[in-house]
C-alpha cells in the first residue's frame, strides 16, 4: 500500500471532523465507560505500591513498621517530615544531588549521539556483515554488568591520570573520575539505544531517504535534517530510559568512583541503612526525593510523543 | 542511492564498536576464559565448571537446575505479562485525553531504584497481615496470610484452598510474588516504547477500519499488532533479555534464598561471596548462550522486514 | 517538521546542564571534613598503581546510619592529631567490593568486613599487609588483646588482622517486668528453660519470639543458636575442630546439637506464630512481642546487637525502654556442666592492604583502648581490647558483656559460620541456607550432608 506523505498526516483529527464528532459520542456509552473503568482500574492498582510508600514516607519511622499505612490515615497529625529531613540533611546530600547530574546528563546524551550514529550506519548503510554486526551488538545487551567489573577496572587503573579535571572535581581519567565512569555508562547503555533506533530508523519510510540523496544531500545532513526530527518518540524514549538507569545506578559508581566527594545520590542514599539492614524506612523519603527528577524529565518529554509525526513511518 | 566510500559506515560504527570492544566484549572474553580456569583462574580445569552446572553438587548454596528453571519461568510468565499488558495500556492510553498521566503512573516504578522499590514490596508482602498490604487485603476475604517471598508451595487460591500443596518447580509461590514486581516495574518500560511506535500509526488507517465496522478488538489484533510488530519484537526482546539479565530485584528483595534464585543472582554469589570465579563464570556463559536462539528468532524478524522495506 | 525539535530538545539538556553548573556553585559549602585527594592504591602488587599523595587513609565499612557518626567520632582525634585525610566507602556489599577492587588492581588501604571467610581468602592471596610490617604495631596487639583474639586474626602463622566492635551472639533477651508478673526466674540450665517454657505454654503464653529474615542473611539467628548449643554440649575444643573442619559438619554430636535446637524452634507451642512467622520477620524486630501489653512472648535469642534495636523506637519499639528494668539479657543455658562459659560472638577484623605510614598509624589508633573507648561510650560497640575502660560502656548490661568478652580468660569463639570458608558460611551460604531449610521442615540429614558436601 502507499504510505502517506508524513508532511500532510495530520495529528489527530479524521478525514472528517463532523463524521467523527457523531461517531464518537455515539460510541460514548458503548466503548468508552469500559474504556475508561479498565484503564482507570489498572492505574490504580498499579499506583497502589507507590502510594503506600508515599504515606510511609510521612509516618514516624516506628510506625511504619509496626502498622499497615492504611492505618495512618486514622491519625492525619501523626504526619511528619521527619524522614525527609533525615535523608536531606545526610552528610554530603546536597553534592550528591549535584554529582548525580553531572554523571547522568554527559552519559545520557553521549550515548544518544553515538547509538543514532551506529543505527544510522545499520539502517540505512549496505556493508558486508552488517546485519550479523547488529546482533552482535544487540545480543552483548545479555552481558551482566558484574561479569564485567573486574576487567574495566584493571583497565582504568592502568588508565588513571593524576591530575585534576577543572571546575568538576576528580581526576581527568581513570578511577574516581567523572570523565571514565561518562565513558563506561555509556558504553554500556549502547547494545539497548543501538537496538531501539536502528529499529526506528529502519522504519522510516524509504522514499523520503530516496529524494534527499536524489538532492544531492550528504549522510550528515540527511541524519541531521531528516533522521533524528522524525525519530524524536525514540530519541525521547531512550532520553528516560538512559537517564533512569544512570540516576539509580549504585554499582558502577561504587566501583569505579571510590572518591566519597564524587558519590552520587545513589550511594550517599545507602549510608541511611545501618550495616544491619536496620533503619530502611528513611529509604521511603529517599525514593521519592531520589525520583522527582527523573519523573520531571519523563513530563518533559512526553510533548514528543505526538500523534502522527511518524504517521506511516514505523511501519514493518 | 548515494555513493558512498566502502569506509563510511564503519567511521560512522567506529564510536560504537570501540566502547563496545572495551566495555562489553573483552570482559565476555575474559570470562570465556575464566570459565575453563579454577576457582581462583589459576589453573586449567577445562570444562569441570560445566559439569559442576549440570552435576548440581550443591544444591544448598548453588542449585543450579533450580535457577535455570527459574529463569524459564521468568522468561515465559514474566515476558508475555509484561508485552500484553504493555500494548493494552498503550492502546487503551492513547484513546483518552489523560494520556500523559495514565502512562506516567504505570511509568513511575520504573524511574524508583530497585532498592527503594524492595522497600515498597517488602511492605506489600510482609507476613503480618497488621502491616503487609496483600495480606491485609486477603485475609477479609477469607484468604490465609501468606509468607509471599518465602513460601515454595504451589499458588492455590485463596479463597479454596485447592489445588496441590507443592508443583513442580519452579512454580512457587515466591517466584510469582517476585515476577508481579518485574512486571508492576517494567511494563512502564513497555508501554513508552510501544507507545511510542503507536504514535508511527496513521489514525486514517484506524478511523477508517471503524467506520468499515471493525471492533476495537478487531482492530487491535488486525492492525495495531502487525503494524506495531517490530516495536513489539524489540520490547520482547528487550524484556526477555531483562528476564534472563534479572538480578537486582531478586537479589534486593530474597538474596536468591528460598528457592528463588536465578542464574544471574547465583553467579554473583559463586563469584564474589564464594570467591569460586570459575563455576562463577561459567554460568555467566550459560546465561549469554540462552541469548543464541533469541537471536536467531530476531534475526528471521529483520530479515523480513529488510525485505518489506 | 521543523528544525525546532531537535534544538529544544538539546535546550532541555543545556539547561539541565547549566543547572547543574549553578547548583555546584551554590552548594560549594557541600564539601565536608573529607578532602578532594585521589585515592591511594598502592597495594602489594608490582601492577601500576595510582600515585599516593601522602597523608589520606581510604578505607571500606559496613556501618551505615547512626554508626557513622559513632565511627567519625572514632576517628576525629587520629584525623586532627596527625593531619591526615580519612575517605571512607560504607556499603553492605562489601565482600563484593572488595573481592572487585582487589582484583582489579584498586584496594583500599584499610577494610573492616564482618566476617573471617573474606578476610581468611584475601590473607592467603596475599593481598594483605601483616601487622609486623608496621613498626611496633604487633606487639601493641598482642599486648592488648586476649590469645584467643589474636588467634582470630593469625593466619597460617602471620598477624594480619585487629578483631574489633564485637557482640556476643546468643544472648537470651527477655523482659524482667514481665517474668516478674509471672513468676518466672531466670533459667540457668537447658532443663530449665525447657521447664520454664512449658510452664508458660500452660500459662497459655508463647515462651519465644524467632525472627530469621534479612535478605542474603536470612538464617543467621538460628545459626547462632546452633552453634552456642554446640560449644555448650560439646565444648570448645570439639568447637574448634567443628569450625577447622576438622570433624565433617554432619557429625552425630552437631547433629544432636541441630536436633536440640530443633525441639524448640520446631515446636509449634513454643515460637510465636511458628515457622512461618519466624521466617518472615525481619531479625530486628523479633524482639518486639517481648514488649507489647500484655506480651506476646517471653524470651528472644539474639545477638547483643539487639539492645541497640530495643532503644530505638524508630525500629518498632515502645519509647523509653530502659536497660536492666525493662529488658535484660541472660547468658544463654548451661547444657553440660563441663562446659559453663562459652561465648561465642561476632566481630569486624580490621585488615591492612599497605604499609604506608598513615595506614599503620590509622591502624594503630583504631586498635588502641583510647580509640575504642570512645565508640564504646556511644554505644552499640562492645570491644575485645583488655585494657578499655568498662566504666566507659553506657549502661550496665553494656558492661555485662563487655566484661565477658575483654575477659583475657574469656572462652571466646567467633562465629562457626563466620569463621567457616565462603560457601559454607557468611550470607547466603550453606549454613544459613541450611538452617532456613530446616525450620520450614526439610531432613535434617539432608541439610547437614549438604552443608558438609560444600566444604572445599
Amino acid at each position: 500500500m502507499s504510505r502517506p506523505d508524513p508532511a500532510t498526516a495530520s495529528v489527530a483529527a479524521p478525514a472528517s471532523p463532523r463524521r467523527g464528532w457523531i461517531v464518537a459520542s455515539a460510541e460514548w456509552f458503548g466503548a468508552r465507560v469500559p474504556l475508561h473503568l479498565a484503564l482507570i482500574t489498572l492505574m490504580v492498582l498499579w499506583s497502589i505500591p507507590t502510594i503506600a510508600l508515599l504515606v510511609s514516607s510521612f509516618r514516624p519511622p516506628g510506625d511504619v513498621i509496626t502498622s499497615g499505612w492504611w492505618n495512618s490515615i486514622k491519625h492525619p497529625l501523626d504526619f511528619t517530615l521527619d524522614n525527609y529531613d533525615r535523608v536531606m540533611s545526610q552528610r554530603n546530600m546536597g553534592q550528591s544531588f549535584v554529582n548525580s547530574l553531572i554523571i547522568t546528563v554527559p552519559s545520557t546524551v553521549l550515548v544518544i549521539l553515538v547509538a543514532a550514529l551506529a543505527a544510522y550506519a545499520f539502517a540505512w548503510m549496505r556493508f558486508p556483515g552488517r546485519n550479523t554486526l547488529f546482533l552482535v551488538v544487540v545480543a552483548l545487551l545479555v552481558v551482566p554488568l558484574q561479569m564485567t567489573l573486574i576487567p574495566v577496572l584493571q583497565l582504568y587503573v592502568h588508565l588513571t591520570v593524576d591530575a585534576e579535571m577543572p571546575i568538576l572535581g576528580g581526576k581527568l581519567f581513570g578511577v574516581g573520575s567523572f570523565s571514565g565512569i561518562w565513558v563506561a555508562h555509556t558504553a554500556y547503555g549502547l547494545p539497548f539505544a543501538v537496538f531501539l533506533l536502528r529499529n526506528f530508523f529502519g522504519g522510516l519510510p524509504r522514499d523520503v531517504f530516496e529524494s534527499a540523496y536524489l538532492d544531492g544531500a550528504s549522510d550528515l545532513r540527511v541524519f541531521f535534517r531528516i533522521v533524528l526530527p522524525l525519530s524524536m518518540p525514540a530519541i525521547a524514549a531512550l532520553t528516560i530510559f538512559q537517564f533512569l538507569w544512570v540516576w539509580n545506578d549504585l554499582l558502577l559508581a561504587l566501583v569505579l568512583l571510590g572518591d566519597p566527594n564524587l558519590a552520587p545520590m545513589t550511594l550517599t542514599i545507602t549510608n541511611l541503612v545501618s550495616s544491619f539492614g536496620t533503619a530502611y524506612q528513611f529509604l521511603t523519603a529517599a525514593a521519592f526525593i531520589s525520583i522527582a527528577l527523573p519523573l520531571l524529565i519523563f513530563f518533559a518529554l512526553q510533548r514528543y510523543f505526538v500523534q502522527g509525526i511518524l504517521a506511516g513511518a514505523v511501519k514493518g | 542511492m548515494i555513493g558512498r566510500r566502502w569506509w563510511v559506515p564503519w567511521l560512522w560504527l567506529a564510536p560504537t564498536l570501540a566502547l563496545l570492544a572495551v566495555f562489553l566484549v573483552y570482559p565476555v572474553v575474559d570470562t570465556v576464559r575464566r570459565s575453563l580456569l579454577d576457582a581462583r583462574s589459576d589453573k586449567f580445569v577445562g570444562l569441570d565448571n560445566y559439569r559442576f552446572i549440570i552435576d548440581n553438587p550443591q544444591p544448598l548454596i548453588s542449585d543450579t537446575h533450580a535457577a535455570l528453571l527459574n529463569n524459564f519461568l521468568w522468561l515465559t510468565v514474566f515476558t508475555v505479562i509484561t508485552v500484553a499488558l504493555g500494548l493494552v495500556l498503550a492502546v487503551l492510553a492513547a484513546r483518552v485525553r489523560y494520556e500523559a498521566v495514565a502512562k506516567a503512573t504505570i511509568f513511575i516504578p520504573m524511574a524508583i531504584s530497585f532498592v527503594a522499590a524492595a522497600v515498597i514490596w517488602r511492605f506489600m508482602y510482609e507476613f503480618n497481615s497488621d502491616i503487609g498490604t496483600v495480606n491485609a487485603a486477603i485475609t477479609p476475604l477469607g484468604g490465609e496470610p501468606t509468607r509471599w517471598l518465602q513460601d515454595t508451595g504451589a499458588p492455590q487460591t485463596w479463597l479454596t484452598d485447592a489445588g496441590p500443596d507443592t508443583m513442580p518447580r519452579p512454580i512457587q509461590i515466591n517466584n510469582f510474588a517476585l515476577i508481579a514486581v518485574g512486571v508492576w516495574m517494567w511494563a512502564g518500560f513497555a508501554v513508552v516504547v510501544l507507545s511510542a511506535g503507536l504514535k508511527g500509526i496513521s489514525t486514517e488507517i484506524l478511523d477508517a477500519a471503524r467506520v468499515d465496522g471493525a471492533n476495537e478488538w478487531q482492530i487491535l489484533r488486525r492492525i495495531i499488532v502487525p503494524i506495531l510488530s517490530p516495536t513489539i519484537v524489540v520490547v520482547a526482546t528487550t524484556l526477555v533479555i531483562q528476564a534472563l539479565k534479572k538480578f537486582d530485584l531478586v537479589w534486593v528483595m530474597t538474596a536468591g534464598q528460598f528457592k528463588t534464585d536465578v542464574v544471574s543472582t547465583l553467579f554473583f554469589k559463586e563469584a564474589f561471596l564464594f570467591r569460586d570465579f570459575g563455576v562463577g563464570a561459567a554460568l555467566a556463559v550459560v546465561l549469554m548462550l540462552f541469548v543464541v536462539p533469541i537471536m536467531l528468532i530476531a534475526i528471521r524478524r529483520f530479515q523480513f522486514q529488510e525485505e518489506t522495506r | 517538521m521543523t528544525n525546532g525539535r531537535p534544538s529544544r530538545f538539546l535546550l532541555i539538556l543545556v539547561g539541565l546542564l547549566a543547572l547543574a553548573v549553578v547548583a555546584f556553585a551554590a552548594c560549594g559549602d557541600g564539601k565536608e571534613e573529607a578532602t578532594l585527594t585521589p585515592t591511594t592504591a598502592a597495594g602489594e602488587t608490582p601492577a601500576p598503581t595510582v600515585a599516593a599523595r601522602p597523608g589520606n587513609v581510604d578505607a571500606v565499612i559496613v556501618w551505615g546510619a547512626e554508626e557513622i557518626d559513632k565511627f567519625d567520632a572514632m576517628t576525629k582525634p587520629w584525623i586532627d592529631d596527625t593531619g591526615n585525610s580519612l575517605d571512607f566507602t560504607s556499603t553492605r556489599d562489601i565482600n563484593t567490593l572488595l573481592t572487585t577492587r582487589v582484583a582489579g588492581g584498586n584496594p583500599p588501604d584499610v577494610a573492616f568486613p564482618p566476617a573471617l571467610g573474606i578476610f581468611r581468602d584475601l590473607a592467603r592471596d596475599g593481598a594483605l599487609t601483616p601487622l609486623s610490617d608496621c613498626p611496633g604495631l604487633e606487639d601493641k596487639v598482642r599486648a592488648d588483646y586476649p590469645q584467643s583474639v589474636v588467634d582470630l586474626g593469625t593466619v597460617d602463622g602471620t598477624l594480619y588482622g585487629v578483631a574489633m566492635k564485637a557482640g556476643y551472639k546468643a544472648n537470651v533477651w527477655y523482659n524482667p517486668k514481665a517474668f516478674a508478673a509471672k513468676g518466672y526466674q531466670v533459667p540457668t540450665t537447658w532443663d530449665e528453660l525447657i521447664a520454664l517454657a512449658n510452664k508458660i505454654v500452660a500459662d497459655g503464653g508463647t515462651p519465644f519470639s524467632d525472627a530469621e529474615e534479612i535478605g542474603g542473611g536470612s538464617g543467621f539467628p538460628g545459626s547462632d543458636w546452633v552453634q552456642q548449643i554446640v560449644i555448650n554440649q560439646w565444648g570448645p575444643d570439639v568447637y574448634d575442630q567443628w569450625v577447622a573442619h576438622g570433624i565433617p559438619y554432619n557429625d552425630d554430636r552437631i547433629k544432636q546439637s541441630w536436633q536440640m535446637f530443633g525441639d524448640i524452634i520446631l515446636n509449634p507451642d513454643y515460637i510465636l506464630g511458628g515457622t512461618d512467622k519466624a521466617l518472615a520477620t525481619r531479625f530486628s524486630e523479633g524482639a518486639i512481642p517481648l514488649f507489647k501489653d500484655p506480651p506476646e512472648a517471653y524470651m528472644h535469642v539474639m545477638g547483643s546487637f539487639d539492645s541497640a534495636f530495643i532503644t530505638n523506637p524508630e525500629l518498632g519499639f515502645p519509647e523509653g525502654l530502659v536497660a536492666g528494668e525493662d529488658f535484660d539479657f541472660f547468658p544463654f543455658p548451661v547444657i553440660n556442666p563441663d562446659f559453663p562459659s562459652g561465648v561465642t560472638g561476632d566481630l569486624n577484623m580490621m585488615m591492612m592492604f599497605n604499609n604506608d605510614p598513615e595506614t599503620c598509624s590509622f591502624v594503630e589508633w583504631m586498635a588502641s583502648a583510647d580509640a575504642q573507648d570512645i565508640w564504646v561510650g556511644l554505644g552499640g560497640f562492645t570491644s575485645l581490647n583488655t585494657k578499655i575502660d568498662l566504666n566507659a560502656y553506657p549502661t550496665a548490661l553494656d558492661r555485662k558483656v563487655g566484661e565477658i568478652l575483654a575477659n583475657p580468660n574469656a572462652v571466646f569463639r567467633p562465629d562457626a559460620d563466620d569463621a567457616m570458608p565462603s560457601g559454607v558460611g557468611g550470607d547466603n551460604g550453606a549454613v544459613f541456607t541450611g538452617v532456613l531449610d530446616f525450620i520450614d521442615g526439610g531432613n535434617l540429614d539432608t541439610i547437614l550432608k549438604g552443608i558438609e558436601d560444600v566444604f572445599p
